[in-house]
């Protein structure tokens, strides 16, 4: 009985780390698909556009992220000559994990899906 | 009486213990999630200025062809290119005010906008004032003993950009904040 307040704690301590590390978790998914939003601008610019090859490595690392129904409307798919704007777009929903506390011994853990939506604009330099 | 005393401490210790505990556990959480919105905030628009300042980083091809030189001639377009880039980059309206007011709170602000050019071994520095977009250039030395803001070595065609901005702090408070960085296109 005396242990009470200290058992109490220590659940709502180990309750609020793991929402904490799951938050993180979630935000290093959706900083990974910066990074690689980043990587094919970069890219893009030294082609003028998104290759074909590219695109599907594109495709692939999203996927493997997490990201579902992903489109790239909008990205540059035509060469365009040095100096001219070029675009990528990437829309789609990552998946995330997502905690509900519905009281104080009772956390539901689920996934959730969240809309993602990168655009990133540069200038051809090939 | 001393019994009791002792009895009554040993009971307020055991509601002490766990308020502390849970009150440490609370303050690292919250500065953890500080210090991870802050490198978060910071990647996002550092990430969004390098994409920019490359944006702006346009060669005159008739001068490369002509001299075999790398120079950035036309001020006004990198300029232009560079504003458009960060709206993109960055998510920003007109103004250059974020869609969304977390966790950047106030519109960014372009502070400075350099653009070196390396002639005949001098080092001519133009300024595009970002209010006006009005251009002023001159000679700030020689190649290997000029740099940028930042302390980047100017050795070519080369852009410096700063951006300001406020962000939301602890509680209600904002806290100004100044990014720059330098992209040297003949080194890309």
């Amino acid at each position: 009985m005396k242990l009470m307040p200290i058992l109490f704690t220590a659940i709502v301590i180990m309750i609020m780390i793991v929402v904490f590390i799951s938050w993180t978790a979630n935000l290093d998914k959706k900083e990974t698909v910066d990074i690689t939003a980043r990587e094919y601008i970069l890219k893009m610019e030294t082609k003028g556009y998104l290759e074909p090859d590219d695109e599907q490595s594109l495709l692939d690392k999203l996927n493997h992220i997490g990201m579902k129904n992903v489109s790239l409307n909008g990205t540059t798919m035509m060469e365009v000559p040095y100096g001219d704007t070029i675009v990528l777009q990437i829309q789609g929903v990552l998946q995330i994990h997502n905690y509900t506390i519905l009281n104080i011994f009772k956390v539901n853990s689920g996934s959730a899906d969240v809309p993602i939506h990168i655009k990133k604009v540069s200038t051809a330099k090939q | 009486m001393k019994q009791l005393l002792f009895q009554k401490k040993r009971g307020l210790a055991e509601f002490i213990l766990p308020i502390l505990l849970f009150t440490v556990v609370c303050c690292i959480l919250l500065l953890s999630y500080r210090i991870r919105v802050t490198k978060t905030v910071r990647d996002y628009v550092q990430d969004g200025l390098t994409a920019s300042n490359l944006s702006a980083a346009i060669a005159d091809l008739e001068v490369l062809g002509s001299t075999n030189e790398i120079q950035i001639t036309n001020y006004h377009q990198s300029f232009n290119n560079f504003k458009k880039a960060l709206q993109t980059n960055l998510n920003l309206d007109d103004s250059l005010k974020p869609h969304t007011d977390y966790p950047i709170t106030s519109s960014i602000t372009i502070e400075e906008f350099y653009i070196y050019n390396v002639i005949d071994n001098s080092v001519i520095k133009t300024i595009v004032n970002p209010q006006n977009s009005v251009v002023s250039s001159l000679k700030v030395g020689e190649v290997g003993n000029v740099a940028t803001p930042d302390g980047s070595l100017v050795e070519g065609a080369t852009i410096y950009s700063k951006i300001g901005f406020d962000i939301k702090s602890f509680g209600a408070q904002t806290m100004n904040v100044k990014m720059d960085h330098t992209v040297d296109i003949s080194a890309n």
